[in-house]
């Protein structure tokens, strides 16, 4: 199609071009035309006039009135008018002649040469005297004369002949090219039309075809086709299209069916990520668990210990006043009691799957949750943890998870100072006008990589320590809140982690999940969960801690009497001259006490320390028969103790027992294995505690 | 092999150039049609030969002409190195110029022309140069002198000087043979040639002591008797020293008895037209002693004592300064022919190139070669009829 319309228009333009030349060619021709004319007019006119004055000359030389007849002054100017009429006669020599022209051309060359001859012999003989009247001579000057004119007068009719006739061909070739360039006009202004036509049913109906379809199947219907052109590159281009339309139908079919088994695949990640999730959570808890096993079964000693103590009591001699119930047994055993459903609720409460949408919550609440379960890992790795936020300051989030973003970075933190033994982790809270920032500071050794951190399975821990998804989850739920998280480190050591939250407004109701928290009495042993503000110290030796090192605690109203070499049950006598001489080792003041008092009922002399340092002082002073010891506590353990013992008592080693709400250490586990009567484990019955006492007493 | 055809037509009604028979072999030497050639004809004789034609070189002339054009031919047959090449002879047996014209628009419409040698005069040369320029077709002239002739165009070539040195030469001779000054009758044919060479001779004239003491044209061909009788009384009139001649020697025959009976001490001093005085002259003849300018002496060289010889032989005289010369033009025609130029543009290109980008072409005659205008880069010698007499 457009080679067809490129060719008629090559061809009007070549048309029109030829016309151009032609017509340029015949003005040229014409030009030259009436040059050549005017020049020979001039030669013409140079020839007239010079035979004119040869043939007044010649009349004047010859006349018989002339004044020097024949004289060589007039046989000169004779001979220069003939050079002129010569000159002017090969001027049209060397003229684009015909060969009759040429021919007559010479012919009057000719004439003229004889007319000079006969007038110069005729002048000879006149000026010698002879007679030139009717003879040969002038006759043939005469003769010549006028064939010479005749000769120029037919020369000069040929050529006005062929002026004449070239005007009237190069009038004709005016009227052709006229004629054909009307007919060239014709042709251009039909064949525009025509090319419009064409170019409209052959380009623009296929362009607009083309582009409806476009529109079609931009606008979603890949069902649209073009009906095959007529010519062979429209025809190319619609089959073209056609063809990419089938493609991209069959690629969005594909896509689409991609598209569904990527959103397939997507709920399964995202289930597989919330399981994940989950299980990341429930494993942080779950590494909890040996320490949080440890820390329920302090208070659980103490509330089967009492109990047990209250129950021998009222069974056996002066029943209790009300007053000593209520402070010698069930102030510890609501404490204790109190203390363990804390723990458990707090463990329930992260351990609780997240709801979904996110709520106004209270940080400080969601603070307090995830502190207490932790509070007592901090103690027992020796490290220290405070809270520093402000009341009221509610957050964007879903409680629980944003618990477990807290619980994730808190135990980051511990983790990453526990190696070290030392260090306090500080949780500081703040906000502006629409966001709320708290940030976790460790005192550890810093973040090998901040630009990693967060990529799920990034870890820097041991093989076994974590699961790489913590911080991860952090970035997740912090980024879903609609918040962010932030990881540095610190110029002074350790790491930084910083989670902006959007600020929330404080609920008119208590529709918050994370309210629901029931606020729990503080405890001295617990000052970690006081509140407002929560400025707590580093966690360590409680306070309220009456037993010091050294400290020969009251045995109590059963503490006395002689050491029974076997004592059967609690406050059966004793029958040794001398009491037993017991070291009890343990932390926690209430089960401290609790021994104290169990022992006092066999009338044990007992001394009391809180750490593995004290027991050591008090080893170092003076002599026990038994060591009673904790396991986990903070600082030095019992195993530490007992190796301390070991080396430096190695008598009294056997007669050490160890008591522990859990037991995760290996060598622990195999001794237990091997010597299972060294081992007692919280809460335990009076009965069996005393059991082992007179066992180890007897030397195992 | 190559073989030369020719053929005969009537001009100018008579039958196309086609019909041709072998007037010559290569191989058994016979030559046949020759003698139709020559023989002496009434009327246009068209006669054709070729080498199974391609390129075509014309001969226009007259009869002497034509044996010099013979004599060329037959050198080139067979030539290997030549490749195929038609000839054309034209006689002409007039000098006046209508023939040449119409013979000259015969020439170039055959197919293949490259070059013509001719025509029998200056005139003639001069009226037919026109047409071989329009056509591009290359024009040695043999033997024109008219100075016009330079003035036809760049496909015009002549074998002889221009009248523009004749002049001055004869005047160098007369001035040698009357150094003392001399009364000088010129007599001149009223044409091209005799115009020119009388306008070329007063030019180169002395001012002083050589006056002009008759001027006297005559026209081309045989004169009326009342015309010589009315010329030779003008001459005898006139008592010149010396009769500068500078028309063709036919006239001259008319008034030589004359001048030798009224006029015994004038000299008769002429221009090259001369050269074709009678062969063979009695004792006592009055050309004796008649001097012309000439372009060369026919027996200067070996090489013209041998084609003097070689014409005797075939023709039965001596050649004239015209047959040398034609002979000379065609070979000069054919050796470009040889070295390529098969097209007059060609042909014409190559003869311009001779003592310029190659060197020049020798001739019989001498070296040729060409200046800017077409004339022959040569000068002329001066003879006398019967022989130069002893210094």
């Amino acid at each position: 199609m457009l080679v067809v319309g490129v060719l008629d228009t090559g061809v009007l333009v070549l048309a029109a071009t030829a016309m151009a030349v032609l017509t340029m060619r015949a003005s040229e021709r014409l030009g030259r035309a009436t040059d050549q004319i005017s020049e020979e007019q001039r030669i013409a006119e140079v020839i007239h006039g010079g035979i004119t004055r040869q043939l007044m000359q010649t009349t004047a030389a010859l006349s018989p009135l002339g004044g020097d007849a024949g004289g060589q002054a007039e046989r000169d100017a004779f001979l220069a008018s003939g050079r002129t009429v010569h000159m002017g006669i090969r001027r049209f020599l060397f003229r684009d002649l015909s060969t009759d022209q040429r021919i007559e051309l010479e012919r009057m060359r000719e004439e003229h040469q004889l007319f000079e001859v006969a007038a110069v012999q005729a002048m000879e003989m006149l000026r010698q005297g002879i007679e030139v009247e009717g003879g040969n001579t002038l006759e043939a000057m005469t003769l010549h004369a006028d064939r010479f004119l005749e000769a120029v007068d037919r020369f000069v009719d040929m050529r006005e002949r062929e002026f004449d006739a070239f005007r009237t061909r190069q009038a004709e070739t005016f009227r052709r090219l006229y004629r054909a360039a009307g007919a060239v006009a014709l042709l251009v202004l039909l064949s525009s039309v025509a090319l419009a036509w064409r170019l409209h049913r052959r380009v623009s109906r296929p362009l607009d075809e083309l582009a409806r379809a476009a529109e079609r199947m931009g606008s979603g219907d890949l069902a649209a086709r073009v009906p095959p052109g007529r010519d062979e590159e429209f025809a190319r281009l619609s089959g073209g299209f056609n063809r990419m339309a089938e493609n991209l139908e069959a690629a969005t079919r594909s896509l689409e069916r991609r598209n569904e088994e990527l959103e397939e695949a997507l709920a399964k990640v995202q289930t597989t990520q919330a399981e994940l999730i989950q299980l990341e959570k429930l494993g942080a808890i779950g590494r909890m668990t040996a320490g949080f096993a440890h820390e329920i079964n302090n208070p659980l000693t103490s509330v089967v210990g009492y109990s047990q103590l209250l129950a021998d009591r009222l069974g056996s001699g002066p029943p209790p006043t009300p007053g000593e119930i209520g402070a010698d047994f069930l102030e510890p055993i609501l404490h204790e009691a109190t203390r363990a459903r804390h723990l458990v609720r707090n463990l329930l409460e992260i351990s609780r799957r997240p709801a979904g949408a996110a709520t106004p919550v209270d940080l400080g609440k969601a603070l307090e949750v995830v502190t207490t379960l932790r509070a007592y890992a901090f103690q027992q790795a020796g490290l220290g943890l405070a809270v520093e936020a402000p009341d009221d300051l509610y957050v964007m989030a879903e409680p629980q998870m944003l618990q477990g973003m807290l619980l994730n970075l808190i135990n980051n933190g511990m983790d990453a100072m526990a190696p070290e033994g030392g260090g306090r982790l500080t949780i500081r809270a703040g906000a502006d006008e629409r966001s709320v920032h708290v940030m976790i500071e460790d005192e550890g050794p810093g973040l090998p990589n901040t630009d990693r951190i967060f990529e799920p399975f990034f870890t820097t821990k041991a093989p076994g320590q974590g699961t790489g998804l913590g911080l991860a989850m952090v970035h997740r739920f912090a980024h879903a809140f609609g918040g962010s998280v932030r990881a540095e480190n610190v110029p002074e050591g350790g790491a930084r982690f910083t989670v902006t939250l959007p600020r929330a407004e404080r609920p008119a109701t208590g529709g918050e999940r994370g309210a629901a928290i029931e606020a729990e009495p503080s405890s001295d042993a617990r000052p970690a969960t006081a509140r407002a503000p929560r400025i707590r110290p580093p966690t360590g030796t409680g306070p309220g801690d009456a037993a010091g090192i050294g400290e020969a605690a009251p045995a109590g109203p059963n503490c006395r009497g002689p050491f029974p070499a076997a004592a059967d049950e609690p406050g059966r006598a004793a029958t040794a001259f001398r009491p037993l001489r017991v070291l009890v080792v343990d932390d926690e003041p209430h089960v401290r006490h609790l021994q104290q008092r169990i022992l006092g009922s066999i009338a044990a002399e007992v001394r009391l320390a809180e750490s593995v340092p004290a027991a050591r002082a008090i080893l170092e002073g003076e002599a026990v028969d038994l060591v009673v010891s904790d396991v986990r506590m903070p600082g030095e353990s019992g195993l530490d103790l007992y190796r301390w013992i070991e080396a430096n008592a190695a008598e009294l080693a056997v007669r050490f027992l160890f008591v522990s709400g859990d037991i995760s250490d290996p060598v622990l586990v195999e001794m237990a294995r091997r010597e299972p009567h060294r081992f007692i484990h919280k809460p335990f019955r009076i009965q069996d505690y005393l059991a082992r006492i007179r066992s180890m007493a007897d030397g195992g | 092999m190559a073989s030369l055809y020719c053929g005969v037509a009537n001009t100018p009604s008579g039958p196309p150039l086609a019909a041709r028979r072998p007037v010559r072999d290569r191989t058994s030497g016979r030559r046949r049609g020759a003698r139709v050639l020559l023989a002496p004809l009434a009327f246009p004789l068209l006669l054709a030969c070729t080498t199974e034609p391609s390129a075509v070189v014309a001969v226009a002339g007259g009869r002497v002409f034509l044996e010099g054009a013979r004599l060329a031919f037959d050198d080139v047959i067979g030539d290997p190195e030549l490749g195929r090449v038609d000839s054309l002879f034209l006689e002409e047996t007039t000098n006046f110029s209508t023939p040449a014209v119409e013979n000259a628009g015969r020439l170039v419409a055959v197919q293949g022309m490259v070059a013509v040698v001719g025509h029998a005069n200056s005139v003639a040369s001069l009226a037919a140069a026109p047409i071989y320029q329009a056509h591009e077709v290359v024009q040695i002239a043999p033997t024109s002198t008219a100075p016009t002739y330079s003035e036809a165009g760049p496909y015009s070539f002549r074998m002889v000087p221009s009248d523009e040195r004749q002049g001055p030469f004869l005047v160098r001779a007369v001035v040698e043979a009357f150094p003392d000054g001399a009364r000088v009758a010129l007599v001149y044919v009223n044409d091209d040639y005799g115009r020119g060479l009388r306008e070329a001779f007063l030019a180169a004239l002395p001012e002083g002591g050589y006056p002009v003491v008759l001027e006297l044209p005559f026209a081309e061909g045989e004169p009326h008797p009342e015309t010589v009788e009315a010329g030779t009384a003008a001459l005898l009139s006139a008592d010149p020293q010396i009769v500068v001649w500078l028309a063709r020697q036919g006239l001259l025959g008319r008034f030589l008895p004359a001048i030798r009976a009224s006029l015994e001490d004038v000299q008769v001093y002429g221009g090259d037209a001369l050269s074709q005085h009678p062969a063979d002259l009695a004792p006592g003849s009055p050309w004796h002693g008649v001097r012309y300018a000439d372009f060369f002496d026919p027996v200067a060289s070996e090489a013209l004592r041998a084609f003097g010889a070689r014409h005797r032989a075939e023709f039965g005289s001596a050649p004239t300064t015209s047959a040398i010369l034609t002979y000379d033009a065609v070979l000069l025609a054919l050796a470009g022919i040889r070295q390529g130029a098969r097209t007059g543009p060609e042909l014409r290109a190559w003869l311009a190139s001779l003592g310029r980008e190659r060197p020049p072409w020798q001739g019989v005659t001498g070296p040729v070669s060409f200046d800017e205008r077409g004339d022959l880069q040569r000068g002329y010698v001066m003879r006398t009829v019967g022989g130069d007499p002893p210094s």
